[in-house]
Formats: C-alpha cells, sequence, structure tokens
C-alpha cells in the first residue's frame, strides 16, 4: 500500500522532471534537477521500504510470502529482493533513477537528453506498478514458501543485480544518442561520455551473464554453463548488440559517416533489452523454457513499451536522417574501419539466429502451430559464423585506422592460429569446425596482443579482446572437447573412467539435517557434492562434485537413486501392520498448542520385532500450510521412521519408513561423470573481458 | 558507394540463406498428445502427469510415465532415456521432446515445469 503510493510519487516526480528539463530550454534546468532527486528519493523509498517488508517477514505480501521465509539467512533475504519478476523490475528501477542521479549531476548530457532519460524512468515505474511487489497476498500465509534452494547460492545473490545494472545503464547510450540525433548535433563530443557509460553497461552485462554460466555450472549439474535457454539468450542478445554499438561508435569517432549505423545499433540494442524482458517475463514462452514462469499480465504493457521505444527511436531517426553526416565510412576493404563493419555484421547475424532462435515459438505461432529450435541448433549455426568473426577480429587488430595503415603482417597470429588448432586436437577435440574455432581464437589473442604493443588497442582493450578469443578457446576445449560416461558406483570400489581413478565414499549428513554430501576421490584427492534437503529429508538441490586441476575438472553429477528405499505406511488405529523386519501399531496421539498457529502432534506407535516391544513418539510440527517431522531412529538405527500425518479424527496415522542412515548411505550410486579440459581458462578469460573493458573506461 | 550495397546485399542473402536452411533442419513442433500420437518426426508434447495410470517409475535404464493432455484427457506412455529428474513429483506439467513410436513416446529430453515460481532451474539432464 504505501509502497505503492511511494512508486505514484515517484512516477509524478519522474513525469513533473521531465517538464522540468522540457520547458529548461538549453538554459540550466534547476527544477528538472530538483524533481530528478526528489523522483529518486522515492523510488529509493520504494526500495528501501520492500527491503524492510522482506527483513520484517511481512507474508501478508504475495511477494515476501512467495520468496521469503522466516528461517531464511540475512544474506539471502536480501536476495529475495531480486528473486521474482516483480522485485527484479524494481532493483531495474533503482539503478537507472541512481544512474540519473549521476546524469544529472554531472551535467554533461543535454536538457533533451535528461527529458528523454526521465520518460524511460516513467516507463520503468509504470513497469513495477504494473504489478507491483507489495501487492496484498490473496490468502495469510505464517511462513513464505522460502527462496528456491538453487538460488541460495552466493553467485546466485549477485547475478541478478549485477545484469540489471547492465540494462539499466544501457539507457544512457541510448539516450545520448536520440539527443544528439533529435537536436541536430554536429560536433562528437557526446560520443565519449556515451562509450565510458556504454562501456560500464557492456561490462556489467557481460559479468552478469559470466557469472550466471559459472553459476549454472557449478550449481545445476547438469554439466554445462550455458544452455541457450530463453532466458539466458534473452542478456545475450543485447548484450551482443551493445557489442555491436560499442565497435560502430568506435569507428563513427573517425568516421562521421558511421554515425547513423551507432543510432541504429543504440535503439536496437536498448529495445533488445525490452524484448528480452517482455519474452521472459510475460511468460509466454513458458511452455518453452527450462526457466519457470507464471503467466502474467505484464507482458502487454512491456510489449507496449517496447514498441514504443523501437518506433519512437526508428522515427526520429528516419526524420532526422538527412541531418547525419554523409561520406565514406571506409576508405578501403583493407582498412581496420571495413574490417570492423564487417565483424560487427557477422555479430549482428549471430544475434539474428540466437534472436530467431529464442523467438521461434512466437514466430511460429503466428503462421500456424508452434514450434522451437533444439539447443544444438545454436552451437551448430553460431560456429562458423565465430570462425569469420574471430578472423575479422584478428585482421582488425593488425591494422589503425585508415587506408594502407599494417601494424604488422600477422606472423604472431598466423602461428598460433596453428598451435590454437593443434591444442584442440591434443586435449581431444575431433571435429572440424571447434579445431578452427579454437585456432583462430587464440590467433586474435596474438593480434590483439601485437596490436597493443603497436598502440593499435589500449591496454584495456587488449585485455578484453585477448579475453574474447581465449573464451571461445576454452569453450571449445570444455565443450567439444568434453568426454562423459554415466556409472554406478559402489561406496569404496574405485573405478577407471576417463583417465581418473574415482571412489566414491560414501553419503556424510550435516548436522543441522539441512544438507548432505556425496563424497568422491578423484585421483585420491576429495571433493564433494552438496546436496540440500527438505526438512522431511528429501533432497531439494543438488549440486555437482568438481575436482579442480590445471589440466581441467572432473566434473560429478549424482543422480537421483533409483529407489531410496523409503516407504509409507498408513496404520489404522490399534491394527498392526507388518513390513520385512518389524510390526507397527498406532496406539495414540497427542496434540500441543504451540506459538502462533503452530501444533506439535505426537503420535505413540509400538513396534516390535517378534521378541519385544518398544514405544516411539514421532512428532510432526503442524501449521496452517502444512507440517514438517525428523525421522527417529527405532532399534538401535536399524531403520528411521517418521511421522507424515494424522487423519483428522485421530482413526489413522500415516508414517514413512526409512532404512538405516547407515545403508542409506551405502547404496551405490549413479553419476554423470564428464571431464572439462582447461576449463580454468573460461573463468580466467571472463574476468579479462570484464576487467578489460572497465579499464577502457578510464581512457 | 553502388558497390558497398551490392556488397552488403549479397551478404545478407547469403546469410538469409544460411537462416533459412538452418532453421527448416532444427525446428521442432509443439503439439498436443493427439496430434503427437500422428506425428513421425520430432515434436514437444505437453501434458499434465496423469492420475490414474501405473506410478512413474524406473525399467532399466529408463524412466517410465504417463502423460494426460490436459484438454481431451487422452494419455500417452512415454519412455524417457534417463533417470527421474528432480523436481518431477512437484511438477505440475511436463513436456517431453521426442518422437512418438510403436505405441509409446520416446523421450529425450524432459522440461518440468513448477507451479506459479519464477526459478532458474534445469529439469532436464
Amino acid at each position: 500500500m504505501y509502497g505503492d503510493l511511494l512508486l505514484a510519487l515517484a512516477l509524478f516526480f519522474s513525469l513533473c522532471a521531465m517538464l522540468g528539463y522540457v520547458v529548461a530550454h538549453g538554459k540550466k534546468a534547476v527544477w528538472g534537477k530538483r524533481l530528478t532527486w526528489l523522483s529518486a528519493a522515492f523510488g529509493v523509498a520504494a526500495s528501501a521500504y520492500l527491503m524492510v517488508l522482506i527483513f520484517q517477514n511481512r507474508f501478508d505480501i504475495a511477494y515476501v510470502a512467495g520468496y521469503s521465509s522466516a528461517e531464511l539467512p540475512t544474506m539471502y533475504k536480501i536476495s529475495v529482493f531480486w528473486a521474482g519478476q516483480q522485485g527484479s523490475f524494481l532493483l531495474w528501477l533503482f539503478i537507472h533513477m541512481i544512474a540519473g542521479l549521476i546524469l544529472c549531476t554531472r551535467q554533461r548530457l543535454a536538457n533533451g537528453g535528461m527529458a528523454l532519460y526521465l520518460a524511460l524512468q516513467s516507463a520503468l515505474v509504470v513497469l513495477v506498478l504494473a504489478k507491483s511487489p507489495f501487492a496484498p497476498a490473496a490468502q495469510a500465509v505464517t511462513n513464505g514458501q522460502g527462496l528456491n534452494p538453487l538460488l541460495q547460492d552466493p553467485w546466485m545473490a549477485v547475478h541478478p543485480p549485477i545484469i540489471f545494472v547492465g540494462y539499466a545503464l544501457l539507457a544512457v547510450p541510448l539516450v545520448y544518442a536520440l539527443c544528439a540525433l533529435l537536436k541536430g548535433e554536429q560536433s562528437l563530443d557526446w560520443l565519449k561520455p556515451a562509450r565510458n557509460w556504454l562501456l560500464v553497461a557492456w561490462a556489467f552485462l557481460g559479468a552478469g551473464i559470466f557469472i550466471g554460466g559459472y553459476w549454472a555450472y557449478k550449481v545445476l549439474g547438469w554439466g554445462g554453463f550455458w544452455g541457450w535457454d530463453p532466458v539466458e539468450n534473452s542478456s545475450l542478445v543485447p548484450w551482443l548488440l551493445a557489442t555491436v554499438l560499442l565497435h560502430v561508435l568506435h569507428v563513427a569517432r573517425v568516421r562521421k559517416a558511421a554515425l547513423s549505423l551507432v543510432h541504429l545499433a543504440a535503439i536496437f540494442t536498448y529495445a533488445f533489452v525490452l524484448y528480452g524482458t517482455f519474452l521472459t517475463r510475460s511468460g509466454i514462452l513458458g511452455d518453452f523454457s527450462v526457466h519457470s514462469f507464471s503467466g502474467s499480465s505484464i507482458g502487454l504493457t512491456i510489449a507496449i513499451v517496447n514498441g514504443l521505444v523501437l518506433m519512437a527511436g526508428l522515427i526520429v531517426l528516419a526524420v532526422r536522417a538527412n541531418t547525419l553526416p554523409k561520406g565514406e565510412v571506409y576508405p578501403a576493404y583493407a582498412s581496420r574501419e571495413f574490417i570492423v563493419l564487417l565483424g560487427m555484421l557477422v555479430t549482428v547475424f549471430i544475434t539474428a539466429l540466437v534472436f530467431l532462435g529464442m523467438s521461434m515459438p512466437l514466430l511460429t505461432q503466428l503462421v500456424g502451430r508452434p514450434a522451437a529450435v533444439d539447443t544444438a541448433f545454436y552451437v551448430r549455426t553460431t560456429m562458423p559464423l565465430a570462425i569469420v568473426l574471430m578472423l575479422t577480429l584478428a585482421c582488425a587488430c593488425l591494422r589503425r585506422y585508415g587506408e594502407g595503415n599494417v601494424l604488422s603482417k600477422g606472423r604472431l597470429p598466423a602461428v598460433l592460429l596453428v598451435v590454437g588448432m593443434a591444442a584442440a586436437f591434443a586435449v581431444g577435440v575431433r571435429q572440424v569446425l571447434p579445431i578452427i574455432l579454437s585456432g583462430a581464437a587464440l590467433g586474435a589473442v596474438g593480434a590483439s596482443a601485437i596490436s597493443w604493443r603497436q598502440h593499435g588497442l589500449g591496454l584495456g582493450g587488449m585485455i578484453a579482446h585477448a579475453g574474447v578469443g581465449l573464451a571461445l578457446m576454452a569453450m571449445v576445449f570444455a565443450g567439444s572437447g568434453s568426454q562423459e560416461v554415466t556409472q554406478e558406483m559402489t561406496p569404496g570400489e574405485p573405478v577407471q573412467l576417463l583417465g581418473h581413478e574415482i571412489t566414491y565414499v560414501g553419503q556424510e549428513f550435516d548436522e543441522d539435517g539441512k544438507a548432505k554430501h556425496y563424497i568422491y576421490k578423484v585421483d585420491g584427492r576429495e571433493v564433494r557434492a552438496l546436496t540440500k534437503l527438505h526438512a522431511n529429508g528429501e533432497d531439494a538441490a543438488r549440486e555437482p562434485a568438481i575436482d579442480k586441476t590445471l589440466m581441467g575438472d572432473v566434473y560429478l553429477a549424482p543422480v537421483p537413486p533409483k529407489d531410496s528405499g523409503r516407504q509409507e505406511m498408513t496404520l489404522k488405529y490399534g491394527k498392526m501392520k507388518m513390513d520385512d523386519l518389524f510390526a507397527y501399531r498406532f496406539d495414540d496421539v497427542k496434540m500441543e498448542q504451540q506459538g502462533g498457529s503452530k501444533m506439535l502432534v505426537t503420535a505413540e506407535i509400538a513396534i516390535t520385532d517378534g521378541q519385544t516391544v518398544e514405544r516411539y513418539y514421532p512428532t510432526i510440527l503442524a501449521t496452517m500450510d502444512g507440517g514438517t517431522s525428523q525421522p527417529i531412529p527405532i532399534y538401535d538405527g536399524k531403520k528411521r521412521i517418521r511421522l507424515t500425518g494424522i487423519a483428522e479424527n485421530n482413526s489413522a496415522a500415516r508414517i514413512e519408513i526409512l532404512p538405516s542412515v547407515e545403508e542409506e548411505a551405502g547404496q551405490p550410486i549413479t553419476a554423470h561423470v564428464s571431464t572439462k579440459p582447461f576449463i580454468w581458462l573460461l573463468w580466467l578469460s571472463s574476468i579479462m573481458v570484464v576487467a578489460g573493458s572497465l579499464i577502457a573506461v578510464k581512457k | 558507394m553502388n558497390r558497398k550495397i551490392i556488397l552488403l546485399v549479397v551478404l545478407l542473402v547469403a546469410f538469409g540463406g544460411y537462416a533459412a536452411w538452418s532453421f527448416a533442419d532444427s525446428v521442432t513442433p509443439y503439439v498436443g498428445i493427439d496430434q503427437a500420437m500422428q506425428e513421425r518426426g520430432t515434436v514437444q508434447v505437453k501434458g499434465l502427469r496423469a492420475e490414474n495410470a501405473e506410478p512413474p517409475h524406473m525399467e532399466g535404464k529408463e524412466f517410465v510415465f504417463t502423460l494426460q493432455d490436459e484438454d481431451t484427457g487422452t494419455q500417452l506412455l512415454v519412455r524417457y532415456k534417463g533417470t527421474k529428474p528432480d523436481q518431477f513429483d512437484e511438477a505440475h506439467h511436463v513436456v517431453a521432446i521426442g518422437k512418438y513410436q510403436d505405441g509409446v513416446f520416446r523421450a529425450d529430453k524432459l522440461l518440468i515445469k513448477c507451479p506459479s515460481k519464477y526459478e532458474k532451474e534445469k529439469g532436464n539432464v
């Protein structure tokens, strides 16, 4: 309620601030600036309010009830803020507003640009309000559903904010471009601040994508770092387009005629930020994505905002096209200008393939029955284009802008090209295209280094470009060079797999009963696969065990056991029931009111092994929304029982009979075992890409 | 100027052809259960977990369960090459990708849909 009010005020003052900048007309917009601060104050207050609601466990708010729970650790309570779509939109708005404050304080962006920026800000507030995180819950609950155990990971806690910094900051180059276009700006001064903002946005979006990939690798256990899922692709597409924008912007600093390309790229980049959001948040792809989304009415709102930005941008560009500088975009085919633009055209092609692939369900729905592409499609189609891209990168690095300005004949890159191909072969890659890609990528690394030595590239640029080359080579190594087997392993028995001696040692439970570990030994080194458990002891989220060495990782993903040995039994009051070892009888039940609406239910179960009778008292803590119970050992731990329910008139009890801890731990476990040669290169190169682009900002 | 435009057009046409060719190769249609039973090629089929059918179980290296069409109620026996996916028991909907052959649906991949939550997770293996 208060939250929506704060947002409404933020919207009101955003619009006022926009007016303030419009009427200032080139003069100093004192009021525009003040109102921008005021609007941001309300936006920040709304965000703070949501954080307070989360920390106060206000489960009468649908969002808090849906993603948080009372027992969630503090760190993950913070990340509840952006665990769901409503909150992540608010986070986006928050970052947009903070960036807006920097923009209006520095005053390098003209008033018209600020007005545009505030128009986008208003649209974002509308998006947050359209599906508000402050909406009350339909039903009062005493505890929230909690955060998905898979998301309770430090990397996943920071992944969304980093992505959203990227999304939010991409608005800045757009408003710089549109403002220059509207004013008919003749000087190129705006390219510099636009470039710096863009570099930061690009670095953050890239870092977010890499972190997502690393998390998928480390936590999800399906063995890869990129699944070509719509949610992943929807962040990749704007990132690739931002790459294009960054490069055409550099060309435009030398060749004014390329300005039209800058405007085009800026408009499309931001439009695709919104499109990706629409695709993934509207629920429209719900049936096609492994990420589950609830269908929601917000899709239409996003689609409208998206359409408005794209149409408005393109119309402005079309109308003002005649004011743009004309002339040569490149002096010769052998110039850096041409090669960079060619590389960017290839990047646009790659983007188009990913975009068409992820939108396929939507596009085919329009013409007939919906269809989707399989994930192998992306690898197959983008691989040849990636090779061309790496070759253009290498060639462009070896030249300076202008005609006939060659930095180096490229002997080193040519040698590295062969080395890269040989390395891929040595790692175990046997397909032709990946081998060529590996060579081209390493050649590009060498070319970037030469370019830096000859002052063709700055230090940051060199690190980032070398990082991109290394990353592609690492993807070939760890992707095409990976070997995989599925193997059942008995505790204590070593097996030879993929050139490693692997022993499954057994299971170990944490003392608090919240997690267990599958313990393996790989060539004598112990590694653990963490499995988070539900309160009832069942597996909630299973992470892989990874043995990291300089040669690469051995990746062990345990598969859920075919049969956990658990058994459910319903006991009628006073009647006896048997399993293979014991007979069970439900004798009594006791209910005790606890604080709140909780109730402690204790059943009395008499159990006999044929000689003696023992009485056990399993309990269940019942709340309005269900109950939690733990297994208790019987007959010195020969088995365990857990109370799972009591019939309404106390006429029957339902129990679960579990094997002993030792027996469960001693069960053989199947695991997917794979090698990931030199995958650390991928993590290293990701850091290079991000760090390099941030270093380049200072230039 | 003309040569530049020709070059661009040639590149675009080449790319268009490449894209069309690769898409024709790898698009999987999305069908209901009744339709899936008549298709020969690879399809994606969505259904609910059937309640009045044999409970999901492992048969050798395959996970066997029954899907039910949400609208028509038609049931389809699915054999999936793999083990039971993690979230299967809590699943609301299941999407199976594969081919219908000899009365059963042979799935290469399963997508698990959990009820009303925005979750980043993989249901497939």
